[in-house]
């Protein structure tokens, strides 16, 4: 089996008494488009700044096609990144600036600067060659770094949160774009975001990172359907939680009523005790919480509770309902309909397959 | 120190120009009323006597200036002198401010290297002219040093030649330099830097490709200000010519403290004025022209 | 790697070179000799005994520090109002006006000596502390311009708009907003107004007399003829005098030079 495109081994970096990586493995095939997501300050950049060199581990190792690069200096790594800020050089025309990788790869005059309007074709700028940087617009200054990183043909490109500065529609349209962009240009792409949603219309896997550590890699349905953690369960999508124990029967004890849920039920992750009294929480999706017009509804679990609160989220209905202690959020398609208001009796239920359940209490 | 100098102050969305001059004016009168009369009234009666002679208008100070070849011989030496001083403070300074805002990274160290490179500033020029006489005379540290460990055979003259005034010079310039240089350094984003290695280009293509040309219009400030000093240096020189080197400076002092005579010497002003404004203008453009547009 | 270390060789290098002199003349100031030795050849403090015996040294650090006080006061109350124009409105022959007030930076000094004494003495103020004086401020008001023009930023004005909205008059809103947000650079402009006016010799020689003297000129005077450990202890009383006003500086406004601008 031929070596991955980029594999990283037990990455620890610290700054002070920081750890900002605390032993990160991960592996990343040829094609693959990678969002690394997660708070601000997990590790998401570090990790980002590790690979393309910036930063040096502490300890680990990075290799590019089984090739170690972890002591090498971001100028020999066979990888480009696009920043933040774009970093587009301000003393530079847009074609300079796209030129300037080919002509450090030792690529004649003539010949940088018609790979460069190729790529500047590529992303549709074509017209905009001669500008400077800050005449252009965000959102072609964005496209233009993007032009500046593939113009060599990288087997990978680092993305660090590329979209973060522009707005709301600029950034869903660059979203699309850039996703053909990347299955056009068979280039491996490892993209650090924050923005969940981001993250899920656009990456094949999702490395969810959080205080220096990976809590999950999988598909975004995977990590929305079966979160690994409490963590994740929390960071990405809505979520109601319920608290719970183990009763040492394989069943769980649940804060929704008096339920007895079976564990290791459907949707439930592997790998956790089953031991009497160990704290567990319920995981219930937003939209799998449904509101019944009776209270043995076949193959759900239902409780009694009183609406507080009816939110119209333009095509969606978010229903907040009061269950003992608890507020629950479900939501449902369509405009809210007469009749339920703030204090209108309910009954809410779920389908126990629907409950996905992972270890330790629900955060305060 | 260029931006303050051009004018670029953070333009507010403004009132209309007549009711902003109605508004502004309270707040200027002073300045400019000073300025006017203690500024730029008296250049003009620089400018007004030098253009008179015998009680009529004249040019016959300026041609008893510049058909002298002994003035051309001066002017030539003053910028020898400020051109020779500019280069070797480029030399040195680029390299010490990269090495405090680039390489020096405990912030202890730089503060102190500041207030190192500040205490000189902020001392007067003949007192630190007066250390450089110490040093460089003919039993002085320098020579001592020198011929200490077998570069010289014997003591060298230093005072009275221009390699002193050079020194001297260098010496009391460098600061403005390294402070231009080093702020301008300062500013320039590093993440430009790491985008040029992720592109593909070695610390020493990056510095040459991104990070010298960013910081052109702080070394242009700083050579053009310290070109300006050094030209129109007058306590340095005195002190470290011994009387053997005349600079253009000195002729006006000579004209105006013991001569008196105030239309050649007003002529003589407004030459030094003028040459030095010409080649500061010609610096600036030059420095325009390197492509730096930002 | 090899660029590294010479590029550190050299820093240091001039760093020593800047701080050579200082250093010789604080030693050459305590040497037992009756000239100037260095390293000095035993110790003794002799020299300042014999320059506070001196009346005219005493006067002329007398003269000097009230001309750069006065000088000071009179740069902040001509630039603080002009900054506040300048910054505030947009009338017309801004940019003129300014290049006006900040060019006595570029001036060569001792042109702008000799010009000053020919219109004073037509003033009959010739060779007075007002002459000095005037002359100080006009080279000094920039310092102060320069420092507190980029703190008279749009989001400043905001503020001020914020506090003329919760009733304030303009004085107060002077008082109570604008002042606080640019004292680092009114600070820093002062100090730096201070010690230009304190170290200058170009401009003040012009209108100086052998009773009314500044420390710098009169010791460009008396090297010119003689060099004695007098001279070093004076000179290393003004280098101690700078050492102050930086320590001053760093305290009340910190020195911010050479590093990253937020």
């Amino acid at each position: 089996m031929p070596p991955a495109l980029l594999s990283i081994r037990d990455l620890g970096k610290h700054f002070g008494g920081f750890h900002a990586l605390k032993g990160v493995s991960l592996e990343v095939e040829h094609g693959e488009f990678i969002a690394l997501l997660g708070p601000s300050g997990c590790g998401k950049t570090t990790l980002l700044r590790c690979i393309a060199g910036f930063l040096t581990p502490d300890s680990g190792d990075i290799r590019i096609g089984g090739d170690s690069v972890t002591r090498l200096p971001p100028h020999r790594r066979p990888l480009n990144t696009v920043f933040q800020n774009y970093a587009l050089f301000p003393h530079m025309s847009v074609l300079d600036n796209i030129a300037y990788g080919p002509r450090r790869h030792g690529v004649p005059r003539g010949e940088a600067a018609e790979r460069a309007a190729q790529a500047l074709q590529l992303v549709g700028l074509e017209a905009l060659g001669a500008r400077y940087p800050r005449e252009l617009s965000g959102g072609q200054q964005q496209r233009v770094a993007l032009a500046r990183a593939v113009v060599n043909r990288p087997k990978l490109l680092l993305l660090d949160e590329p979209l973060s500065a522009l707005d709301m529609k600029l950034r869903k349209r660059m979203q699309i774009e850039l996703k053909h962009l990347q299955e056009k240009l068979g280039i491996a792409f490892v993209f650090v975001t924050h923005d969940q949603e981001e993250a899920m219309s656009m990456a094949d896997r999702i490395v969810v990172m959080n205080r220096g550590l990976i809590e999950q890699v999988g598909s975004g349905t995977a990590v929305y359907a079966t979160p690994a953690t409490r963590f994740v369960a929390e960071f990405i999508g809505e979520a109601n939680f319920l608290p719970g124990a183990a009763d040492g029967d394989g069943g769980l004890r649940l804060a929704f009523g008096t339920a007895a849920v079976p564990h290791p039920g459907p949707g439930a992750s592997t790998g956790i005790g089953t031991g009497a009294g160990q704290s567990r929480t319920g995981v219930l999706r937003p939209e799998h919480l449904e509101l019944l017009d009776r209270a043995d509804a076949p193959g759900f679990l239902t409780e009694r509770g009183i609406v507080e609160d009816v939110i119209n989220t333009g095509g969606q209905t978010l229903v907040m309902v009061r269950v003992g202690d608890a507020l629950l959020a479900s939501r449902r398609l369509g405009m809210p309909g007469a009749g339920l208001g703030r204090g209108t009796q309910v009954v809410v239920g779920f389908r126990p397959e629907h409950l996905h359940v992972v270890a330790g209490e629900p955060a305060p | 120190m260029t931006a303050a100098l051009t004018g670029d102050p953070a333009t507010v969305p403004a009132a209309a120009p007549p009711t902003a001059l109605r508004r502004a004016l309270p707040l200027l009168a002073a300045p400019v009323a000073f300025f006017v009369a203690f500024f730029a009234v008296p250049m003009v009666v620089v400018l007004s006597s030098s253009l008179m002679a015998g009680g009529a208008p004249s040019l016959a100070n300026y041609a008893r200036v510049l058909l002298d070849q002994y003035h051309w011989d001066v002017l030539a030496v003053t910028f020898r002198i400020a051109a020779l001083t500019t280069l070797a403070v480029t030399l040195l300074g680029y390299p010490l401010a990269y090495y405090l805002v680039r390489v020096v990274s405990s912030n202890a160290l730089r503060r102190s290297c500041v207030i190192l490179l500040l205490l000189p500033l902020f001392t007067s020029n003949i007192v630190r002219s007066f250390g450089w006489m110490i040093l460089l005379g003919r039993n002085g540290l320098v020579n001592d040093t020198l011929v200490g460990i077998g570069l010289l055979d014997r003591p060298v003259r230093f005072l009275g030649t221009e390699t002193g005034i050079v020194i001297g010079l260098v010496y009391i310039l460098l600061p403005f330099i390294v402070l231009a240089v080093g702020n301008a350094l300062a500013t320039v984003d590093p993440t430009l830097e790491e985008a040029s290695a992720d592109l593909g280009s070695s610390p020493f293509t990056t510095f040459w490709t991104v990070t010298f040309p960013l910081c052109l219009p702080g070394l242009i400030a700083g050579v053009i200000m310290v070109f300006t000093l050094a030209a129109s240096a007058y306590v340095t020189p005195a002190l470290l010519s011994g009387g053997k080197i005349t600079v253009f400076p000195m002729l006006i002092f000579q004209q105006y403290s013991t001569v008196f005579d105030v239309h050649y010497g007003g002529a003589l002003s407004i030459t030094l004025l003028v040459v030095t404004l010409v080649l500061v203008a010609l610096a600036g453009r030059i420095g325009n022209g390197g492509g730096n547009r930002s | 790697m090899i660029a590294r270390i010479l590029l550190r060789i050299v820093a240091w290098a001039v760093m020593a070179y800047l701080v050579l002199p200082l250093v010789v003349i604080v030693g050459a100031s305590l040497t037992a000799t009756s000239y100037l030795a260095f390293p000095p050849q035993g110790l003794t403090l002799d020299w300042y005994g014999r320059m506070l015996a001196d009346t005219s040294y005493v006067a002329a650090f007398g003269t000097s520090t009230a001309l750069a006080l006065a000088a000071t006061a009179g740069a902040v109350l001509l630039a603080l109002p002009a900054a506040l124009a300048i910054a505030r409105y947009d009338f017309p022959a801004k940019r003129t006006l300014l290049s006006l007030l900040m060019s006595p930076l570029v001036l060569p000094h001792v042109v702008l000596g000799a010009a000053l004494l020919q219109y004073c003495a037509a003033l009959g103020l010739m060779r007075s502390f007002a002459a000095l004086l005037v002359g100080h401020v006009v080279i000094v008001t920039p310092f102060v311009l320069r420092s507190v023009l980029p703190q008279l930023t749009p989001e400043q004005r905001a503020l001020e708009e914020a506090s003329a909205d919760l009733g304030a008059r303009p004085f107060e809103t002077f008082l109570l907003v604008v002042l606080p947000q640019i004292r680092g650079g009114l600070t820093s402009g002062a100090i730096f107004a201070f010690i230009s006016s304190w170290i200058n010799v170009e401009l003040s020689i012009f209108n100086t007399t052998a009773e009314l003297t500044t420390i710098p000129v009169k010791l460009f005077n008396y090297v010119q003829y003689t060099i004695d450990p007098v001279i070093a202890a004076v000179s290393s009383i003004t280098i101690a005098v700078a050492a102050v006003t930086i320590v001053l500086l760093d305290l009340t406004v910190g020195l911010h030079v050479l590093s990253k601008r937020r």
